[in-house]
């Protein structure tokens, strides 16, 4: 089984406070993998350690055999929580940025993407909604053949019709060569998706495993696990 | 980096050139003035355009690293591909390239002025030895990037240290260019102290004709001392080295 990312007692501490505590986790490829926990549990602190954002305390982190770098960023493709596009840029200058920059990202697929997202690529990035603007962001992440995605709150704010959306694009452009890390609080809605999950709390994980081997095992989904683990 | 220097200049063309426009407008407006108000009026408030203006692009300058370190954006650009070698000297070339721009069109209409009022400036420019504007020009690139390193320097080095209060990372910022340019300060003085060797440089040629032979008079001599140029270039090396060092290793996003 080739682990496409790994982590070895990474921890992360802000002024004394861990926000990361120890954390060891092996993610294989081909496989999505659901982040779950509530708001200030560590998630996107690991996220961004991942992605290169954020150095760690302590520990290790390798992506693909490779620490956090230029290489390991040209592999990874990171959607953060927030709006993060250039404000001077349209929709059609952010898609001119991703092909500049990054050698894996497909424009015809970009192209694709806009189009069934119903995005105007004269748009201004700042004009847009949220959801619009959660749309864009997916549309450029989803664009790269990356070996590691890493989606952080991709339903973040957006209504249900947009929400079904955009799970409807993570499903049609996954692929199976490359892993997909999700956060979200939206367990429900996006629970089909994952074939792994992670339970973190206090910068800790406290369960994970298999999806299905957890409903089976707890007759429960695993939005309803999440309510009993975070109570 | 090529790519990073397009959408750089990309990102601060509209404010560039709205800069721009108002110097050229503002000096057509004196311009508009010269039957009212004497040449030397109107000199003098061109030069005191060209220093505001000036002052603008570089605050511009230092934003233009510290938005990036601030705001979201930071999450699209210190996600791509490339080394922080890049990333720093594309910011410090655009820097430099929107810093000239805004310098050679105040230029323009301060040599104008000039001109009117009948001082001597291409005779004066014709006399400049040419090595002597070479070295200007590099030793003024060197100043201005070396200045913009210490700066980034500064303030990724705050933002490193103090992580998320950014007021804090703010004044941080502050304190560490200060001290950094007292101790600059402090170690130039002492070079100079224990190497005072310069070497010199024509700043001027005047030829004299006198009949078939023309004599080169070398009497406008600039001598620039040895071991405060080689650190001038030590410190803009040196500080981009450890500004590209805390981008890579220690700056948390």
């Amino acid at each position: 089984m080739d682990i496409l990312l790994s982590t070895e007692n990474l921890t992360k501490s802000y002024l004394g406070k861990k926000a990361l505590n120890v954390v060891n986790i092996e993610i294989p490829k081909g496989k999505v993998v659901g982040i779950l926990g509530p708001n200030g549990s560590g998630k996107t602190t690991l996220l961004k350690i991942i992605a290169g954002l954020l150095k760690p305390s302590s520990g290790k982190v390798l992506i693909d055999g490779k620490e956090p770098g230029v290489y390991t960023k040209s592999i990874v493709a990171y959607l953060p929580d927030t709006p993060f596009l250039y404000k001077w840029m349209k929709i059609k200058d952010s898609i001119d940025f991703y092909r500049d920059f990054y050698k894996d990202f497909d424009e015809e697929k970009a192209w694709e993407l806009l189009k069934f997202m119903n995005l105007d690529p004269d748009s201004k990035v700042t004009s847009l909604s949220k959801g619009m603007a959660e749309k864009l962001n997916l549309t450029l992440t989803l664009s790269r053949k990356a070996k590691l995605y890493i989606l952080d709150e991709p339903l973040g704010g957006v209504d249900p019709t947009t929400r079904e959306k955009i799970l409807d694009a993570i499903i049609q452009n996954y692929n199976e060569d490359s892993s997909m890390l999700i956060t979200t609080h939206l367990v429900n809605d996006i629970e089909r998706l994952f074939d792994e999950v992670l339970f973190i709390a206090n910068g800790s994980i406290v369960l994970s495993g298999n999806a299905e081997e957890l409903r089976l095992k707890e007759e429960k989904s695993i939005d309803e696990l999440y309510r009993e683990v975070f109570k | 980096m090529g790519n990073l220097i397009k959408y750089e200049i990309k990102g601060y063309l509209k404010e560039t050139l709205g800069l721009i426009a108002v110097i050229i407008i503002s000096n057509i407006l004196l311009l508009a003035k010269v039957d009212a108000w004497t040449r030397q009026t109107i000199l003098a408030l061109s030069t005191f355009i060209t220093i505001a203006t000036i002052v603008v692009v570089f605050v511009w300058n230092i934003k233009n690293f510290s938005r990036d370190l601030k705001e979201n954006t930071a999450y699209l650009l210190f996600s791509l591909p490339i080394s922080s070698n890049s990333l720093l000297a594309s910011k410090l070339i655009t820097s430099f390239i929107q810093y000239i721009a805004v310098l050679f069109t105040n230029f323009i209409f301060l040599y104008y002025n000039s001109i009117k009022i009948k001082l001597n400036i291409n005779e004066a420019i014709s006399k400049l030895n040419i090595g002597f504007i070479l070295l200007g020009i590099f030793y003024c690139i060197i100043t201005y990037v070396g200045l913009l390193c210490v700066i980034y320097f500064s303030i990724a080095l705050s933002k490193a240290a103090v992580k998320k209060k950014r007021k804090i990372a703010k004044l941080g910022s502050w304190v560490i260019f200060i001290i950094t340019c007292i101790g600059i300060t402090k170690i130039s003085d002492l070079l100079y102290r224990f190497f005072p060797q310069t070497f010199s440089v024509n700043a001027m040629n005047l030829n004299t004709l006198s009949g078939d032979m023309t004599i080169m008079v070398s009497d406008q001599l600039v001598n620039i001392n040895i071991a405060q140029s080689i650190f001038d270039i030590c410190i803009a090396v040196v500080f981009f080295i450890a500004t590209s060092y805390l981008l890579r290793k220690k700056l948390d996003i």
